[in-house]
């Protein structure tokens, strides 16, 4: 059970008030070296140097930093060279939950993004792509690390087209990544079929990582 | 936010802040061992919130075409103060920062006004009739220096914009993405946009990719537009290109402590 921000110290209240800056600010940079295209310099400078490291894009997951990094570098081998990529994922709509013992931290994102891979069927290749993310933080010798990435689909359309069809199969962004990664994670995509859920599960206020879920 | 600092420097920081000397042996003690007074923390939570509202207020003054109260939130008397923008260039000091914020907009704004008065003959319509440009602030990242005198940012864009095509010679809506990397500076004791640098993603009518646009069917200026632009700018103001491959742009700004330790927008 978390304690409520009135029973924290004034060093509690502002260490995590601090924190959610500087998580903020973490992923404002993955993002910005994803939009030049370095998915590598993205997770180098991000993501926490453990074995339990997860990256979970569109249903598929990865563990561990080095064997994250080895599918990135991959990935990235199949788009050197390429000219006109261009991919956004701007971040909008935080919820960031900082445990109280200030190791941790959870957080919810919408992000309304395109893509650019010119020479694609989908208006010359740009795309409105959007996601949502699910994240857990930890602390690692003191800077603030993404533990946990997990990316839901919400929708990919080209320019001027609607996505209120039937889901084209997989998204740009899948499509980039290798696919051998373990399809055994929760993936939210729109469909005509089925109402939208509350995907990712919102972050509640909690004291340790041990009693609260992980994305 | 993790910037050491040293005892000579939480002195320094607390006089320009606060008007006195942070001296009480908590202060330097946890200064020394490179933890921030509990004050300064607060402070610079408190900088990079009025920093956002600044910013904020920046883009719904030009949504509106409150070009000179944009203006005030620029370090006007401060050296060095610039607008990066692209298509137009490099602008440096109060004069052109002027221009930059006011000349070229309201430019633009009588262009369009032109190009309504000949698709509406018959009726007097307002200035800026027609025109809603939004600019809404995503993915924020603030640093703000530890001596709390200046502070970097960057943000993405996801904007609309509704004005007359030159090209077209119509009223059109267009999708207006781009990011901004920015300075700021305490000017007075108050938080100013010290360097203003806007980087495209894209510029494109709502029905096409930008892809095309970019290729295909380029946006004009109206004509007139040479005559304010700034000089010239580097490749961080170019426009979208297939043919060219993107770098990271604004510069991911790390965390500093004085200005001298860091680039400029």
């Amino acid at each position: 059970m978390s304690n409520t921000s009135s029973s924290k110290t004034l060093e509690q209240r502002v260490a995590a008030l601090e924190a959610i800056l500087e998580i903020e600010n973490l992923v404002a940079i993955e993002q910005a070296y994803h939009g030049a295209q370095d998915s590598v310099g993205a997770h180098d400078a991000t993501f926490a140097r453990r074995e339990d490291t997860a990256f979970i894009p569109f249903g598929n997951t990865y563990t561990g930093f080095d064997k994250i990094r080895e599918r990135l570098v991959g990935s990235a081998a199949s788009q050197a060279g390429k000219t006109g990529m261009l991919y956004e994922h701007a971040m909008a709509t935080p919820i960031i939950e900082v445990a109280d013992d200030g190791m941790t931290a959870k957080g919810v994102w919408l992000s309304p993004g395109f893509v650019s891979q010119p020479g694609g069927q989908n208006s010359g290749g740009a795309v409105f792509s959007w996601h949502r993310y699910g994240f857990d933080f930890i602390k690692e010798k003191g800077v603030w690390k993404i533990l946990r990435d997990h990316v839901y689909t919400d929708i990919d359309a080209g320019v001027g087209k609607t996505w209120a069809n039937e889901l084209r199969a997989g998204s740009p962004n899948a499509a980039a990544l290798s696919t051998s990664g373990t399809l055994d994670a929760p993936n939210t995509p729109y469909s005509p079929k089925a109402p939208p859920p509350l995907a990712p599960r919102l972050p509640e206020p909690y004291s340790t990582y041990r009693e609260t879920f992980k994305y | 936010m993790s910037v050491a600092i040293n005892r000579r420097e939480v002195i320094k920081s607390s006089v320009a802040l606060f008007g006195f000397a942070l001296t009480c042996p908590i202060a330097i003690e946890a200064a020394t061992e490179g933890q921030m007074p509990l004050a300064l923390r607060i402070q610079r939570l408190d900088d990079a919130n009025q920093i956002r509202k600044l910013m904020a207020r920046f883009c719904y003054f030009n949504s509106a075409g409150l070009y000179d109260a944009a203006l005030k939130l620029f370090a006007l008397n401060t050296a060095g103060v610039s607008v990066k923008l692209p298509e137009w260039g490099v602008y440096t000091g109060k004069q052109q920062v002027r221009r930059a914020i006011v000349a070229v907009p309201q430019f633009l704004d009588k262009a369009h006004d032109a190009g309504m008065k000949k698709l509406f003959p018959d009726r007097q319509l307002p200035s800026r009739a027609g025109i809603l440009q939004e600019m809404p602030l995503l993915t924020p990242l603030i640093q703000v220096a530890g001596d709390a005198r200046t502070a970097k940012a960057m943000w993405h864009s996801e904007g609309i914009d509704t004005r007359f095509d030159e090209a077209e010679q119509k009223l059109q809506a267009y999708w207006d993405y781009k990011r901004f990397g920015v300075d700021f500076i305490r000017e007075r004791n108050q938080w100013k946009i010290w360097h203003l640098l806007v980087v495209p993603s894209f510029r494109t009518r709502y029905t096409e990719s930008w892809v095309d646009t970019s290729a295909n069917k380029p946006l004009l200026l109206p004509a007139g537009a040479d005559a304010l632009k700034g000089a010239p700018g580097g490749a961080e103001l170019a426009s979208y290109d297939p043919k060219r491959k993107v770098t990271v742009l604004p510069r991911i700004p790390d965390p500093y402590h004085t200005f001298t330790q860091t680039f400029s927008y």
